[in-house]
C-alpha cells in the first residue's frame, strides 16, 4: 500500500517548499511475540510468559531512561513514531533507548507502526502533529491489545494526563509511570528511578512538608526568551551565543565569536539555570552593573533561597575557596583571570540554545540536614555534587537513610523558573564515602570513564591464549624476521603493556642501525570489527595510581601485544642507519617479528648504563642509545623545543590495603629521556612518511602555538622577581627558560618550568585534511610535524597510524572509514576528547590518594609561593605534587568579611602584614601545615596552614 | 540521519532490496515516432523519439549506421525547490552522454546507414535515480519507435548504506548516504552489462555484490517494461482487426 507524505518545510534561505516523500505501508511488520502466529520467529523478543506488556509514550521513553533501563523493566513495546520522535529532541536519549531495543539480554521490541498497514494514521484536520503522534501510539497499543489473548494484558504507560484519559476512552490499560512503579511491589526502587517531571514536582510539593511554602512559589529566575526571540536577538547583536564554562555552579564565563572579551556571569540569576557546558545566548549588562575585580565572587545578596528555603540555605556557602589540586594544570585558570583586576564585561543568561545535562549522571552525596532539624520521613532532598561547577539538585526519595552516607548518581530532569535548585531523579548508588574505590567510580563518571567489561562480540575477536608466532607469520613476505637482534624495552616497574622495544647494533659497513620496534596491534585489531569500535570509542587506557582501565582486551594487552622479554612477538619496526658521528643515513618500516632479550625497567636501565663492568651487548647498546639521545636531545634543544617540567608524584601503595604509604616526586632518569627521544624520533618520521603519501588522510598531533595572553600570569610573576620571559617564539621562550635562574636557588628554575607548562594549550590529533599546513605545527617539541605512532596497545590514535602507515608502505590497503572526512573527524574529536578525559581521570586519581595519604595525618613541608592575592598566597608543595591557597585571613565564624588586614602589591608580586611584621613574595620559601578538612557535604579538602619556617624539621628542607 | 533503520526498513518503508512503485506507459505522445513515460515512485520521465529518417546535412550523409543524437533536461519544477539546470551543467552532460553511449551499444544502428534518430528525454519529477529512469524510459520510447534492439535494456542504481547494500535510491538516500553508488544497465536476455558507472570509492570485495544486487534490480524493472511492451503491442495487434492465417 502506498501513502503519499507531504508537508512543506523552510529552506536554510528561508523559502518555503512543498516535499513530498513515498510512505510504504506493509503487511509483513512482525509484531514481535510469538503469541502472534504472523509474527516472524526470527525477531520476537518479546516473552511468551510475561504477565504483561508494556507500550511507553514519547515523553516515557524521552524522560523515563533510567526507570526503563532498569532489569524489571521488560516486555516493553517501542513505537517506531516514538524512537523517531526521541531521535529528533534528544539524540543521546536515542542512543539509550537504541542500545536498550538493540541489547540481547532485554525484551525491549521495535515496532515499526508507521510502515504497518494496520496502525499507520493520518493526522485529522486541525490535530497537531503531536497529537497525531500520540494517537499513533494509542492505535499501535489498542492492535497489540486486540492481538493479544485476553491472558496477556498490554498496559500503556504515559505521564500526560490527557494522552492517559484518551487511552482510557479507548479502553486501554492505562496508566502513569509512577502509578506503575507503586503497582510493581516487587522492586520497590522503581519509584526512585522514576523521573521527576514538572507535573509531579508540582503534587510533590504541595504534599511535601519541607518544600510546601503553598501552590504560589516565588519565581526565582527569568523566564528563558523563546527560540525566535533569541534567534533574532542574536542577529541584531543584542545577544551573544557561547558555551558556557563555570568553575563554580554561580559564576560562568562564556567565550563568545560576537564578543572580543570573555564575558562573566556572576550570580544564580544572571546564569539563569545554566550548567557547566550548556550553549547560552548572553545579554551584556550595562556597564556600571559590572562588578569589577573579581578577586572574590560577591556572595549573591540578598541570596533568595536563604529567606525562603530553610534547608537550601547552606548551598549559598558551596563556594569555599579551599581548593587544593595536585597538578592543577588548566584549573588554576580560574585564579588567573580573577586577579587580574580590573573590570570585565558582565552579562546574564536569557536563553539556552542547547542542554548539556549529561545524561551519564552527576555524582554526589545527599546534604545532612543540619543540627537539630528532624527530616526524618522526608522524600524531598538536595544532593551536593561532587564537581563544584554543578549546582545542587532537588531529588525525591524514599531511602534518605540508606543514602545518607552513599555516594550516588543523579540525572537532572527539568528547572523550572520557580525552583532554586534543578528537578532530579536517583539513578543508583556507587557506594560508601570517602572509600577509595567508591571515590574512584566517582572519578571515573565525571570523567565519563567506560570501565563496563568488554562484550561478548569484542572477546570474540581476541584470538585465544595460549598464542604464539605462527609458521605463517614468519613465512610472510611482508614481515621480516628481527629475532637475531639484541632488542630489549625499557618501561615503568610493573609495566604489563609493553607497546615498545629498542636496538642498536653496528652494521658491517661501519654505520649503526638503531631500531623502534613497536607492537603490531593492528595485525589483531582489524577495522570494523566490534573490538575495532570499541577501542575507538575508550580511545586510550585510563592509568589511575592503583588500576588500569584497558583500552583493549586483557588478553592482547598483557600477552599477545605486549612485547614481552623471550617470546617472539608481532612488531611494526622502524630502523634507521647512522653514521658513528650519529648522522641518519637512512630510514625503512618493516613488519617484523622480534625476540626481546629482556624487560628492563629505567632504573635497571640505568644501572646497567652507568655500571661500567657491564659489557655484554645489551648494555652496550643500551650506553650507545643513551649517548646518542643525549645528542639529539640537545639539537632539539637548541632547535626551540621546550623543556617543560610538570610535578609528578609516585605513591608507595601498600599491596595489602591498597592505600598510599608513601609519597615522592616521580624520578625522571637518563633512561626516561632516552625512551622518549626514541620515540619520538619514530613519531616525527612516521608523521612524515605518512602525510607525505596520504596528503589528506594522515592522522597528525598538532599543539597550537599559544597566545601570548596565555603568558601573562607566568610573565607577571616572572617580572617581579627580575626576570623576563620571551615568548615570541618556542625558541625564544626555551631560552628564557634557560635563563631563569637564581643563585643559590635550584628550585626556581623548574618552578618556572612549571608555571610555563600552565600556560600551554593542549596538544590535538588531527586529520591533515582538516588544517591548514601551517597548523600542523607541534609547538612544544618545536617540530613541524608529529604524529603518535609508539603506543598502539593504549592509544587509539596510534592504532590508526599503524593502519596509514601500512598503507603508505602498500602492506594492507587503506582502511575505506579513512576516507570518510566526516566520519574520520568524528572518530579523532572523541579521541582528543577521550585523551583529556583519561589525563584527568589520572590526577583526579593522584588528588584522591593525596587526601587519603593526609587521612588523619598532618604534615609540615616546605613549600614555595607561585601566586600572590589579597587574602593569601598560593603555594605549591614539591615534596607532593600539590597546589593550593594558604588563608592569611581566615573567615570568619558568622561568614561576614574581615578587616582587610593586608596588602597587595601587584606589581611586586608580594603581600604585606599591615603591621609590618610578615611580607610574603612570589617564590618564596614558606613552611606549610597540610591537613584534611571536611565541608559541606562531605567534600573533603587539603587545608593549608602557614607556618614560621623555623617550625619545619631540617629533614624536610629543600634545597 | 539513519537511512536504514536496525529493523531493516528504510525511510520510505521498503527493505533494503525492494523497488519502488514501478509504473510505465508506451505510446503517450501523438506526434513522435515512439514515446514512453517512465516512474519509479516519485520520480517521472517523458521520453520521445523521431525518426529513423534521413539524415540532413553534409556530416552525416555518408554514414554507414544511424546517428543517434540525444537531448536530455530536468524541469524547473520537477524538484520541491525550483531550479532551472543549465543545458551545459555537468550534471545534464553527463547523463546525456551516458544515454547516448547506451543506447548505441543497444541500438542496431547499422540497420539504417543515413539516418538519424533523435531521442528527447524530459524529467518531470526527481526523487533518486534520475539516470536510471531516463535510460528506462528512453530504451522504451525507443522500442515503441519500432527501431531494432539488441535486447531488452533496463537500468537501475544500487548503493551502500551503512554498509548494507540497497536497491533503487531516492533522493534522500542519494544526498544523505555517505556510500558508494552504482548505475547500471543491462541486456537482460543477454546478460550483457552496457552501463556501469560508480559514484564514490567502494572497497574492491564490495563492488561484486553491489553488482549482483543491480543484476537483480535490472532483471526486475525488464520484466515490468516487458509487460509494458507486450502490452501495447497485443493492443496493437487487436487494433488492426483479427488476424488471419
Amino acid at each position: 500500500m502506498l501513502q503519499r507524505k507531504q508537508f512543506v518545510k523552510k529552506t536554510k534561505k528561508g523559502g518555503v517548499v512543498k516535499v513530498v516523500r513515498e510512505h510504504y505501508l506493509r503487511d509483513d511488520i512482525s509484531s514481535g511475540t510469538p503469541l502472534d502466529p504472523e509474527s516472524d520467529p526470527a525477531v520476537n523478543k518479546l516473552s511468551r510468559d510475561a504477565s504483561h506488556y508494556l507500550v511507553a509514550d514519547t515523553n516515557v521513553a524521552l524522560h523515563q531512561l533510567d526507570f526503563l533501563e532498569h532489569s524489571a523493566i521488560e516486555d516493553v513495546i517501542i513505537t517506531s513514531v516514538v524512537l523517531e520522535e526521541v531521535r529528533h529532541q534528544n539524540q543521546s536519549a536515542y542512543q539509550r533507548l537504541r542500545t536498550l531495543t538493540a541489547a540481547s539480554d532485554r525484551r525491549f521490541f521495535v515496532f515499526s507502526n508507521e510502515h504497518h498497514r494496520d496502525t499507520y494514521i493520518t493526522a485529522l484536520p486541525g490535530e497537531s502533529p503531536n497529537d497525531r503522534n500520540d494517537r499513533a501510539i494509542r492505535v499501535a497499543a489498542k492492535w497489540y491489545d486486540t492481538r493479544m489473548p485476553p491472558s496477556m494484558p498490554v498496559i500503556f504507560l504515559t505521564n500526560d494526563a490527557d494522552n492517559l484519559r484518551k487511552a482510557q476512552e479507548d479502553g486501554l490499560r492505562a496508566m502513569t509511570v509512577q502509578g506503575y512503579a507503586q503497582m510493581r511491589k516487587d522492586t520497590p526502587e522503581l519509584v526512585d528511578l522514576v523521573a521527576a517531571g514538572v507535573t509531579a514536582e508540582k503534587e510533590n510539593l504541595a504534599s511535601d512538608s519541607q518544600g510546601g511554602k503553598g501552590a504560589k512559589r516565588k519565581r526565582i529566575y527569568e523566564d528563558h526568551r523563546p527560540t525566535a526571540a533569541i534567534t533574532a536577538g542574536i542577529k541584531r547583536g543584542i545577544y551573544h551565543q557561547g558555551t558556557l564554562r563555570a568553575g563554580r555552579a554561580q559564576e560562568g564565563r562564556l567565550v563568545c565569536d560576537s564578543l572580543a572579551d570573555e564575558v562573566l556571569i556572576r550570580g544564580r540569576v544572571a546564569l539563569n539555570r545554566a550548567l557547566d557546558g550548556d550553549v547560552v545566548a548572553v545579554e551584556l549588562l550595562p556597564e556600571e552593573e559590572w562588578t569589577g575585580d573579581g578577586q572574590k565572587t560577591p556572595r549573591q545578596a540578598p541570596s533568595p533561597g536563604t529567606e525562603e528555603n530553610g534547608d537550601e540555605a547552606a548551598a549559598g556557602g558551596d563556594g569555599d575557596d579551599n581548593q587544593v589540586q595536585v597538578a592543577p594544570g588548566e584549573h588554576l585558570e580560574d585564579d588567573a583571570w580573577a586577579s587580574t583586576g580590573g573590570k570585565r564585561p558582565q552579562a546574564k543568561v536569557v536563553g539556552i540554545i542547547k542542554r548539556n545535562w549529561r545524561s551519564r549522571g552527576y555524582a554526589g552525596s545527599l546534604q545532612p540536614p543540619r543540627e537539630g532539624q528532624n527530616r526524618a520521613g522526608a522524600t524531598s532532598w538536595l544532593v551536593v555534587p561532587v564537581e563544584k561547577r554543578f549546582p545542587f539538585i532537588r531529588i525525591q526519595t524514599r531511602q534518605a537513610d540508606a543514602l545518607m552516607d552513599k555516594r550516588i548518581v543523579v540525572v537532572i530532569d527539568g528547572w523550572e523558573a520557580d525552583s532554586m535548585f534543578p528537578q532530579g531523579h536517583y539513578v543508583r548508588t556507587l557506594g560508601v564515602i570517602g572509600d577509595k574505590d567508591t571515590e574512584t567510580e566517582v572519578l571515573l563518571l565525571e570523567n565519563d570513564i567506560n570501565t563496563a567489561p568488554f562484550s561478548p562480540a569484542v572477546h570474540a575477536c581476541v584470538p585465544p591464549l595460549p598464542w604464539a608466532v605462527s609458521e605463517a607469520h614468519l613465512q610472510d613476505p611482508r614481515r621480516e624476521d628481527l629475532r637475531g637482534l639484541p632488542i630489549c624495552s625499557v618501561d615503568p616497574p610493573g609495566c604489563k603493556d609493553i607497546d615498545d622495544a629498542l636496538h642498536i647494533r653496528d652494521l658491517p659497513n661501519g654505520n649503526m642501525e638503531l631500531g623502534v620496534h613497536i607492537a603490531d596491534v593492528t595485525n589483531f585489531l582489524l577495522p570494523g570489527t566490534a573490538m575495532d569500535d570499541e577501542a575507538a570509542r575508550r580511545g586510550t587506557t585510563v592509568y589511575l595510581v592503583q588500576r588500569r582501565i584497558d583500552m583493549l582486551p586483557k588478553p592482547l594487552t598483557e600477552d599477545i601485544c605486549s612485547l614481552r622479554a623471550n617470546v617472539d612477538r608481532l612488531a611494526f619496526s622502524v630502523l634507521w642507519e647512522l653514521t658513528l658521528d650519529g648522522e641518519l643515513v637512512g630510514c625503512r618500516f618493516t613488519k617484523s617479528v622480534i625476540r626481546s632479550r629482556a624487560a628492563f625497567t629505567y632504573a635497571e636501565a640505568q644501572a646497567r648504563i652507568d655500571d661500567a663492568r657491564m659489557t655484554d651487548e645489551l648494555s652496550e647498546g643500551l650506553r650507545k642509545m643513551n649517548a646518542y639521545a643525549k645528542k639529539r636531545r640537545a639539537a632539539r634543544a637548541a632547535a626551540g623545543a621546550l623543556q617543560l617540567a610538570s610535578p609528578e608524584v609516585k605513591f608507595e601503595i601498600d599491596t595489602e590495603t591498597q592505600n598510599p604509604m608513601d609519597v615522592a616526586m616521580y624520578q625522571i632518569r637518563d633512561t626516561n629521556q632516552m625512551v622518549e627521544e626514541m620515540m619520538l624520533m619514530a613519531n616525527v618520521t612516521v608523521a612524515e612518511v605518512t602525510l607525505r603519501a596520504f596528503p589528506a588522510c594522515a592522522l597528525l598531533r598538532r599543539h597550537p602555538v599559544p597566545a601570548p595572553r596565555q603568558f601573562e600570569p607566568l610573565q607577571q610573576v616572572a617580572a617581579a622577581t627580575g626576570v623576563s620571559i620571551d615568548v615570541s617564539s618556542s625558541k625564544a621562550l626555551s631560552d628564557s627558560l634557560d635563563g631563569a635562574v637564581r643563585m643559590g636557588d635550584a628550585y626556581f628554575n623548574t618552578l618556572i618550568r612549571i608555571l610555563a607548562t600552565r600556560c600551554m594549550t593542549q596538544a590535538l590529533y588531527f586529520n591533515s585534511g582538516q588544517h591548514a599546513e601551517s597548523e600542523y605545527v607541534h609547538y612544544g617539541l618545536a617540530a613541524p610535524l608529529y604524529t603518535h605512532f609508539t603506543s598502539p596497545i593504549r592509544r587509539y590514535a596510534d592504532v590508526l597510524v599503524h593502519r596509514v602507515l601500512a598503507a603508505t608502505l602498500d602492506l594492507a590497503p587503506l582502511p575505506p572509514s579513512m576516507r570518510d572526512a566526516a566520519g574520520l573527524k568524528a572518530v579523532v574529536d572523541n579521541l582528543n576528547v577521550r585523551h583529556r578525559n583519561a589525563q584527568m581521570a589520572g590526577r583526579a586519581s593522584v588528588e584522591l590518594h593525596t587526601l587519603i595519604f593526609f587521612h588523619e595525618r598532618i604534615v609540615l613541608a616546605d613549600a614555595r609561593i607561585t601566586k600572590v592575592r589579597s587574602k593569601g598566597v598560593i603555594v605549591f608543595i614539591p615534596k607532593y605534587g600539590i597546589e593550593g591557597t594558604i588563608h592569611l585571613t581566615p573567615k570568619a565564624e558568622d561568614g561576614s568579611e574581615p578587616p582587610a588586614e593586608y596588602t597587595m602589591d601587584e606589581q611586586k608580586q608580594t603581600i604585606r602584614h599591615c603591621d609590618g611584621q610578615l611580607a610574603l613574595t612570589v617564590f618564596d620559601k614558606v613552611a606549610v601545615k597540610i591537613q584534611i578538612v571536611t565541608g559541606v557535604a562531605h567534600r573533603r579538602s587539603l587545608s593549608l596552614e602557614w607556618m614560621s619556617r623555623d617550625e619545619l624539621p631540617e629533614s624536610e628542607h629543600m634545597e | 540521519m539513519e537511512l536504514l533503520s536496525p529493523e531493516g526498513l528504510r525511510q520510505d518503508g521498503r527493505r533494503p532490496r525492494e523497488l519502488r512503485n514501478l509504473q510505465s506507459a508506451v505510446d503517450t505522445l501523438g506526434n513522435a515516432d515512439g514515446s514512453a513515460t517512465f516512474e519509479l515512485g516519485n520520480t517521472k520521465v517523458m521520453a520521445a523519439v523521431f525518426g529513423p529518417r534521413a539524415a540532413q546535412g553534409k556530416s552525416s550523409g555518408g554514414r554507414r549506421d544511424a546517428d543517434i543524437r540525444c537531448e536530455f533536461a530536468i524541469a524547473a519544477f520537477s524538484q520541491s525547490e525550483r531550479k532551472q539546470l543549465s543545458k551545459r551543467d555537468r550534471r545534464i552532460l553527463e547523463v546525456r552522454s551516458m544515454l547516448k553511449e547506451a543506447l548505441k551499444a543497444n541500438v542496431l544502428a547499422e540497420l539504417m546507414p543515413g539516418t538519424t534518430i533523435d531521442v528527447y528525454v524530459q524529467v518531470l519529477a526527481a526523487d533518486g535515480s534520475i539516470g536510471a529512469a531516463s535510460l528506462n524510459a528512453a530504451f522504451l520510447a525507443v522500442a515503441d519507435a519500432g527501431i531494432p534492439v539488441k535486447d531488452l535494456m533496463a537500468a537501475c542504481v544500487v548503493g551502500l548504506v551503512q554498509d548494507t547494500p540497497i536497491l533503487d535510491l531516492n533522493q534522500m538516500e542519494e544526498q544523505m548516504s555517505r556510500g558508494p553508488s552504482l548505475m547500471m544497465a543491462m541486456h537482460v536476455g543477454l546478460k550483457k552489462i552496457v552501463v556501469f558507472q560508480a559514484d564514490g570509492r567502494m572497497p574492491v570485495e564490495g563492488v561484486e555484490t553491489l553488482a549482483e544486487l543491480a543484476e537483480g534490480g535490472c532483471q526486475a524493472v525488464g520484466k515490468a517494461m516487458r509487460s509494458v511492451l507486450l502490452d501495447n503491442t497485443r493492443k496493437l495487434a487487436l487494433a488492426r482487426g483479427p488476424v488471419r492465417l
